[in-house]
């Protein structure tokens, strides 16, 4: 197997486990994704080796390193703000797992995406993931009894104050993917396009 | 004599209403400056299909221009009326036919990407696709904006967690409607007869193809 591919499947199994221990459901989307992508072309094409531009896979481990680095320092310094950060550490994590999707599309299917498309694909993905992180902060609020609804509120400030909570992740997503976007569109600059529109064979 | 267009008409027609209404409310009522910038800038925007006709830039369908006008009325006498505030599904109605009409304009973007840029192909599968992501994306920006308009203005565009999750499930059923009525259309219709009925021009169609030297050379597709 392809050093990268194996180094993210123990990364996003060891990310999944996490989740599970703090009962984090939602926290399972990313690695589930991440496995899924790595998974794929090796699946489809019957080949262990088969993988994604080297660039492409040696970038995708960043975010999961530091996620779970976060994650082991939250539990001994507890973070203000671990939550925000944790969320655009994942978002960095969808992003190149929806440019892997992007890769993979060109390659397996009609679709034929150029550089500047994987990257708007990968945008699109990574925030459509955090609509999913919404709906489960709702449900969150909702069990934990936090005011909802227009009638809960008695001024514009505690509803802004709510409001603010159910809007996080997808307020840090968003800001977090445009900067992302413009790196790893420079990034992939130095990428081949041919490599972005066809599976790699690996080591 | 110059030909008039039953498009023009429409586009005027909103406007010059729209524009007639935020006399009367700001007249009648208060939160003027509110009232009175959404109502300028809706009339504004209700010119928009006509100006880009005139212009040359593109000439868009007048089934497309009314579903464009019919959105941008609704919200403005929404807010002109303070109906947003009065009725309770008000605002799922504005949500759900503002992302029908802009799931379609970008339904018309995608398509145009696929004629002119010859790098790109979404194929009758990517477009829906696209169309879906997008459309999710710009859900979340428009949700991003009104939490920060709240935050920085003091304004309660936001009313509730429920107001606001409401309204995203309201864009998306929007965007599914026109993903699945779209996928259907491409299984029997081809997007060049729609492309030609826009009469883009040049420069546009110059932009949307743009690449750069070291672009030049076709994507390799390995099957």
């Amino acid at each position: 197997m392809n050093r990268y591919s194996l180094v993210i499947l123990i990364l996003s199994v060891a990310i999944a486990a996490m989740s599970v221990w703090k009962s984090d459901w939602a926290g399972l989307i990313m690695p589930v994704i991440g496995i899924s992508v790595v998974c794929a072309p090796m699946i489809v094409t019957g080949d262990p080796n088969k993988g994604y531009d080297d660039h492409l896979m040696g970038i995708a481990v960043i975010p999961l390193v530091v996620f779970i680095v976060l994650f082991v320092a939250n539990l001994f310094f507890n973070f203000e703000y671990y939550y925000q950060a944790s969320i655009a550490v994942g978002a960095c994590a969808s992003m190149t797992f929806g440019m892997m999707i992007a890769v993979f599309m060109n390659a397996r299917t009609e679709i034929s995406l150029p550089r500047r498309w994987v990257v708007l694909f990968a945008l699109t993905f990574a925030c459509s993931l955090s609509i999913l992180y919404t709906f489960s902060t709702i449900y969150w609020m909702a069990s934990t009894g936090y005011p909802l609804f227009n009638g809960d509120f008695s001024n514009t400030l505690e509803n802004d104050v709510v409001n603010m909570m159910l809007m996080l992740p997808m307020a840090v997503t968003t800001v977090a993917t445009i900067v992302y976007a413009v790196i790893f569109n420079a990034y992939l600059k130095r990428v081949d396009s041919l490599e972005l529109s066809r599976l790699c064979p690996g080591e | 004599m110059k030909k008039i267009y039953l498009s023009d008409l429409v586009c005027i027609f909103a406007a010059a209403i729209l524009l007639y209404m935020t006399y009367l409310s700001v007249v009648g009522t208060d939160r003027t400056a509110y009232k009175l910038w959404t109502g300028v800038l809706c009339a504004l925007f209700c010119l928009v299909p006509m100006l880009f006709r005139h212009a040359g830039i593109m000439k868009l369908p007048l089934a497309l221009i009314l579903i464009i006008e019919i959105s941008i009325f609704i919200h403005a006498y929404g807010v002109l009326l303070l109906l947003y505030d009065d009725i309770l599904w008000y605002d799922t109605i504005t949500h759900l036919a503002s992302s029908i009409t802009i799931a379609l304009l970008v339904f018309y973007a995608l398509i145009a990407v696929e004629l002119f840029d010859h790098q790109t192909h979404f194929g009758p599968r990517g477009i829906p696709l696209f169309i879906l992501l997008i459309m999710m994306t710009f859900s979340i920006f428009w949700e991003v904006l009104e939490l920060i308009v709240d935050q920085t203005t003091g304004t309660n565009m936001q009313y509730s967690p429920w107001d606001t999750i409401r309204d995203i499930v309201c864009n998306d059923v929007g965007t599914i409607i026109v993903t699945l009525s779209v996928r259907f259309y491409l299984k029997g219709h081809t997007c060049e007869g729609f492309i030609e009925s826009l009469e883009l021009h040049p420069s546009l169609k110059g932009f949307v193809s743009r690449r750069s030297k070291k672009e030049e050379q076709p994507v390799l597709v390995d099957h």
